[in-house]
C-alpha cells in the first residue's frame, strides 16, 4: 500500500475573500477588513483570518476521501505565519505511513513558506 | 451598561462560557460556497468545514468584548459527524488553562459544539495569546 497525498486546494486570499469570510463568521476585526487601520499595526497590512486558510485542509480531506470521512476527521494545527491580502495559499498533506490515515498537513504561501502546519487523522470509514 | 472587557485576568480555569444556539443561514452557506466553490455537500447538510464557521461565530459572540490584538495560535479540532443545514448548534468554551510565558498571556479553551439533545458535533481546543 502506498502513502496517499491529499488533493491540493488553492485559494487566492484577496480582500474580497477576507470580507466574505468575515461575513460568514461575523468577525469584522479591523485587522482583517480595514486596510487603513491595518496599516497602523505592527504587521502594517491586512491579515486574513487564520481559519479562512485552515478550512482548506478540511476541504482537501473532503476532496480526497469524501465529505462523510472529512466530517469525522481530526486536526491539530498551528498558525505559523500570517496570510496577507493578495497571498495565494495552497493546502495539502501526505500520509505519515501507508494505510494509517494520519497525515502531515500544511497550508503554504506562493513562496513555499508554511502558514499552517500540523497533522490530521482521517477515519478509515465514515 | 457595557460589559467589562474580557481580559486575561477574568479567565478562570474550569469556567464555561456557553453560546446561544446558532444555525447556519442560507446566506452563510451561499457566502461559504462563493468563497470555496469546490466545497460541496449533500442536500440539507453543511460542508464539513462549516462547523468551524459556527465555532468561530460562537467565539465572536460569546467571548466578548475582547481586547484588540488577540492571536489564534493553535487549533485542535475533532469533527464528530455531519451537521444538518438547519441544525442549531450551541458551543461551549471552557477555560482549561492560562499562563504567562515570556510576557505573553496564553489562554487554553476547550471547545464543544452540541446539537439538539446534546449530541456532540465537534470538540477541540483553541490556544490563544490574549492581548490584555
Amino acid at each position: 500500500m502506498s502513502q496517499a497525498s491529499l488533493h491540493p486546494v488553492t485559494l487566492t486570499v484577496d480582500q474580497a475573500a477576507i470580507l466574505l469570510y468575515a461575513q460568514v463568521t461575523d468577525d469584522f476585526n479591523p485587522i482583517h477588513v480595514d486596510p487603513d487601520f491595518a496599516a497602523t499595526t505592527p504587521l502594517g497590512q491586512v491579515i486574513a483570518h487564520g481559519m479562512l486558510s485552515a478550512n482548506l485542509i478540511i476541504q482537501s480531506i473532503a476532496l480526497s476521501f469524501g465529505t462523510a470521512r472529512a466530517s469525522r476527521s481530526t486536526l491539530d494545527i498551528r498558525f505559523a505565519r500570517p496570510v496577507f491580502a493578495g497571498d495565494v495559499v495552497r493546502a495539502g498533506g501526505t500520509e505519515d505511513a501507508p494505510g494509517e490515515g494520519r497525515f502531515t498537513v500544511w497550508v503554504r504561501k506562493q513562496d513555499g513558506s508554511a502558514v499552517i502546519e500540523g497533522s490530521a487523522l482521517v477515519p478509515a470509514r465514515a | 451598561m457595557e460589559e467589562p472587557l474580557l481580559t486575561y485576568d477574568r479567565f478562570n480555569p474550569g469556567q464555561v462560557l456557553r453560546s446561544t444556539p446558532e444555525r447556519a443561514s442560507a446566506q452563510m452557506l451561499a457566502q461559504w460556497q462563493h468563497l470555496y466553490p469546490w466545497d460541496r455537500c449533500d442536500a440539507g447538510a453543511l460542508p464539513a468545514g462549516m462547523a468551524t464557521a459556527l465555532m468561530m461565530r460562537a467565539y465572536m459572540r460569546t467571548l466578548t468584548p475582547r481586547p484588540p490584538g488577540n492571536v489564534h495560535l493553535r487549533q485542535e479540532l475533532q469533527l464528530l459527524g455531519g451537521i444538518a443545514a438547519s441544525e442549531p448548534i450551541t458551543t461551549e468554551f471552557e477555560c482549561v488553562g492560562k499562563e504567562i510565558r515570556r510576557e505573553r498571556r496564553y489562554v487554553e479553551l476547550a471547545v464543544r459544539g452540541l446539537a439538539d439533545a446534546g449530541r456532540p458535533v465537534f470538540t477541540g481546543r483553541m490556544t490563544m495569546i490574549w492581548a490584555a
